[in-house]
């Protein structure tokens, strides 16, 4: 239900966020040379969130099973049962 | 109505060497970075060991009430142009620019020192980092670009991972977890305080984003989106296993409601709802943060 609604969260802030550049990227387009540069700034402000969101979401992809500071690592609970086990 | 003297002149309220040194630290921007370091080093240490954990707060203390003084030592012009700034010490007259700049200096470096020593390097340099990319990145940007605020939040989000890196001489995930939602907890923040002050901004020629924009809607548009980005950022600490399932419904509970706030003020855009969105704001940071830290202590 938690990781239900996480994703939930995390793919309406991917589809508001694609669809505020596309309308950025829209308006650049037809732009007079007086306002390019604040949708330039505004494309930044767009891709900022999204960058950061897909950085740590890398991380911890890259960082694989979390381990909590202190907790006992699940690798040695593996090795513990086995041992236990025969 | 003021109070006047035999000769006419306005009495002010008195201005102290120390009330002008506490207004050159920012009290309550410090104090907030102080909250934010707490819960860093909270989640990160297995148990509060008393002396690092007020070495590191005291340490952050000085380096961001340094930042504080040393970004009013660059922007005394600007200062002196807007309301709201006006009465501060050095565009008011009261400070020499050359003594604040010396007393900025000098708490800054005993902050690091402090760190270093109390904690550890890595706490030490990632308080000069956030010193340094508030003085001499942020504050000059302030005058180009409404990209300042986005280079701003950078120092801002870094005091929670100085706490967990002095509890745990890491920069792990956690730590970025907590980056990130002080990274982008501050956009929806600073947005309201820029639209509440837009007028002001403009007089001091500060670009901020609501300043070039008369219909409000890049402003209301970044608003939501930040709102956004930061529910399923929030939500991670309970995803990760670095906090419990109370931590996810409280914090969900809290990022729907700051949302809320933030796709109100997006929609009316006025200066009423922008101001209910700041005290959300405001509000929400400590609560997301004490459930952290509450459902942490908990557990144990």
């Amino acid at each position: 239900m938690q990781t239900k609604i996480f994703w939930i969260c995390g793919i309406v802030f991917f589809a508001v966020q694609i669809q505020i550049l596309f309308s950025l990227l829209r308006q650049r387009r037809q732009a007079n040379a007086e306002n390019t540069e604040a949708i330039h700034a505004e494309i930044v402000w767009t891709l900022v969130p999204a960058a950061l969101v897909t950085a740590i979401a890398l991380m911890i992809w890259q960082q694989g099973p979390f381990e909590r500071p202190g907790a006992v690592p699940a690798a040695t609970i593996e090795h513990t049962r086995s041992i236990e086990g025969s | 109505m003021e109070a006047q003297t035999l000769r006419g002149e306005a009495i002010q309220p008195a201005q102290t060497l120390v009330s002008d040194l506490i207004e050159l630290i920012k009290p309550r921007i410090t104090l907030m970075v102080l909250v934010t370091t707490a819960a860093g080093f909270w989640l990160g240490a297995p148990s509060i060991e008393s002396l690092p954990f007020w070495s590191t707060l005291l340490g952050t203390a000085l380096i961001a009430a340094g930042a504080s003084c040393l970004n009013q030592v660059f922007e005394v012009r600007t200062d002196a142009l807007m309301n709201r700034t006006r009465q501060r010490p050095l565009p008011a007259g009261r400070m020499e620019r050359r003594h604040a700049a010396a007393f900025g200096v000098l708490i800054s470096i005993a902050g690091a020192v402090l760190l270093a020593a109390a904690a550890n390097r890595l706490t030490a340099e990632l308080g000069l980092l956030t010193l340094l990319l508030y003085v001499a990145v942020y504050t000059p940007l302030k005058r180009v670009n409404s990209l300042c605020t986005v280079i701003g939040a950078v120092p801002g989000a870094i005091p929670p991972m100085m706490g967990w890196t002095a509890a745990t001489n890491q920069l792990s995930i956690e730590a970025w977890v907590l980056f990130g939602i002080l990274f982008l907890w501050q956009m929806p923040h600073f947005l309201a305080i820029a639209w509440i002050y837009r007028e002001d901004y403009e007089k001091g020629l500060q670009p901020m984003l609501p300043v070039r924009d008369a219909g409000g809607s890049a402003t209301a548009r970044q608003m939501l989106l930040y709102s956004l980005a930061l529910l399923p950022v929030s939500l991670l600490p309970s995803i990760l296993g670095m906090s419990t399932p109370t931590y996810f419904w409280g914090a969900l509970i809290l990022g729907l409601i700051f949302l809320g706030s933030a796709t109100y003020t997006a929609y009316v855009r006025d200066e009423k709802a922008a101001r209910i969105l700041l005290r959300v704001s405001v509000l929400y940071l400590p609560l997301v943060l004490l459930l952290l830290g509450a459902t942490k202590a908990l557990e144990n």
